[in-house]
């Protein structure tokens, strides 16, 4: 009983302490609210595991450069969609060109000025600057925390996606060719979850005319499947 | 009514002459009250206690072998002046009660109320349990002194109380929305214990250890593929709306240890080896919560 008692006491310490950004006493698993789109949730710490992945992949195509950002922000990244100026980012190049920028949670100006869709990963072109509109833009990636892998894309979602890809106009070809390693299919409007999509995998004319892609399964340990 | 006394405010002074054994210890000790009369007869069972770092713990069973005397305490002139000048009523007199009492046995296992808060019913205050015990004496019901006395523990509550007890409160909330819409009631003592700690599995999985993975991958990738670019020590997130900073990196290795911790033993396992080990105890233990609500602290 003893050990089992000192067991129970080592695991819960850990999960009080786990539960709890240990340098902030921030939640790390807030309640969720759907509604008020002004409170940082948790999305985050799964759109930097997409945002993350997706640079390790870029590794053997590309020199990954690293673009500190100024002050407290030098190796910290924003909650939720932010002004670029002054947040860290990665560059891609090939024999010391910039080929494009991948911005994690950057804020992109539209043509329609009251219109506030920010990706949560923006490939930008090369001459990108501070303050990107969607000409800079080459494709777009959204990342969906669902609670459970079992969990669907809502329609909602999938189609929220797709305006958003119609309003920054990024349904054509991509400007820039990116090559990617082992996530190839990934080349393109990607909306990315751990869960399942909202697709069925026989039927992606939508998808196609949206010019998007759902990714599903995106988690460690899984295997991913894109459709579209 | 079996008594627990707090040494930190009772001291027990050994009777000289009787004392040959190093396991039992005879002595003697006054309980200072403003009440003439406390209720502690001759012959009942006593534990005596003491706070140990922040925990408390508990040291001896025994008995009160004889009631003595009560010695009347005058308040001090001090003291009446003090009240006079304040213009409030006169101090009462206080009595020492004397007692002897003689203990029979040291407890040695399971024997710190951390160990122990889940399966004493006198206990509410999770969050600090110790507050139960903070006085000179307390009854104790026959089965709480029992249960103290041999160290047993019931398993499943203490599982949930120190599961759910270690998440932050409004984890703590959302769990019981959660639950309440599961077994379409508000009022959980309708539902078994262990109903409710399948639950929780469920919610700390989804909610809070399946984000510790993402943190682990993510700070493993960082490590291993970016180190040479990034300071990955530094590497995480700002909150653009209260502007707190939190690092991935140290985060992760918490969560790292508690997967290492879980693939040795994993939790629902050890829970259930124990519990099956000591089937006639749960049982025991779950007649006598029959009527108690999960052991949620919403305080903190």
């Amino acid at each position: 009983m003893k050990e089992f008692i000192s067991y129970l006491s080592k695991y819960t310490s850990l999960l009080k302490e786990g539960s709890v950004w240990c340098n902030s006493n921030e939640i790390l698993a807030p309640v969720i609210n759907d509604k008020d789109e002004g409170v940082a949730s948790d999305n985050y710490i799964y759109e930097f595991y997409c945002y993350i992945s997706i640079i390790v992949d870029l590794m053997s195509k590309y020199d990954i450069e690293f673009v500190e950002g100024t002050g407290k922000f030098k190796y910290k990244f924003p909650q939720a969609a932010t002004e670029k100026k002054g947040k860290p980012r990665f560059n891609a190049l090939k024999n010391g060109k910039l080929e494009f920028q991948i911005c994690a949670g950057t804020k992109v100006s539209c043509e329609f000025g009251s219109e506030e869709n920010h990706p949560d990963i923006s490939f930008q072109l090369p001459g990108s600057t501070d303050n990107p509109t969607q000409d800079d833009l080459i494709f777009i990636m959204d990342a969906k925390y669902k609670e459970g892998p079992k969990s669907v894309l809502p329609k909602s979602e999938v189609y929220k996606f797709g305006m958003i890809v119609i309003l920054f106009n990024l349904r054509s070809s991509p400007a820039i060719e990116v090559k990617f390693t082992k996530y190839n299919e990934l080349k393109g409007n990607c909306l990315l979850t751990n869960g399942q999509s909202y697709s069925n995998s026989s039927d992606i004319s939508y998808l196609k005319k949206f010019s998007i892609k759902e990714v599903e399964s995106f988690f460690p340990g899984s295997t991913f499947k894109v459709l579209g | 009514m079996p008594i627990a006394i707090n040494t930190k405010y009772v001291t027990i002074v050994p009777l000289k002459g009787k004392n040959t054994s190093s396991e039992s210890l005879h002595g003697e000790f006054f309980i200072s009250s403003t009440m003439e009369s406390i209720g502690i007869d001759e012959g009942i069972p006593l534990l005596t206690c003491s706070p140990q770092n922040k925990d408390l713990k508990f040291e001896g069973e025994g008995l009160i072998t004889k009631v003595k005397n009560i010695v009347t305490v005058k308040p001090s002139k001090e003291k009446i002046e003090k009240n006079k000048l304040e213009g409030r009523p006169p101090p009462r007199d206080s009595y020492h009660h004397y007692f002897e009492m003689r203990i029979r046995k040291t407890l040695k296992e399971t024997n710190l109320l951390s160990d122990l808060e889940y399966s004493i019913k006198a206990v509410d205050r999770f969050n600090n349990p110790i507050v139960h015990f903070q006085q000179q004496f307390r009854e104790l019901d026959e089965k709480d002194f029992e249960t103290i006395v041999k160290g047993w523990i019931y398993t499943a509550r203490t599982a949930f109380g120190k599961l759910i007890n270690s998440i932050p409160r409004q984890n703590k909330l959302e769990f019981m929305l959660q639950a309440m819409n599961e077994f379409s009631t508000i009022d959980f003592k309708e539902v078994p214990l262990t109903q409710g700690l399948r639950f929780l599995y469920q919610y700390i999985e989804v909610r809070i250890l399946s984000r510790g993975r993402l943190l682990v991958e993510t700070d493993t990738l960082i490590r291993e593929n970016l180190g040479n670019i990034v300071n990955s020590e530094e590497v995480g997130f700002i909150n653009p709306i209260t502007g707190k900073e939190a690092l991935l990196g140290q985060q992760a290795k918490i969560f790292t240890k508690l997967f290492e911790l879980q693939k040795k033993s994993d939790f629902k396992s050890a829970v259930n080896k124990a519990a099956s080990e000591n089937s006639a105890l749960e049982i025991r233990f779950q007649k006598l919560f029959n009527k108690t609500t999960w052991p949620i602290d919403l305080n903190v």
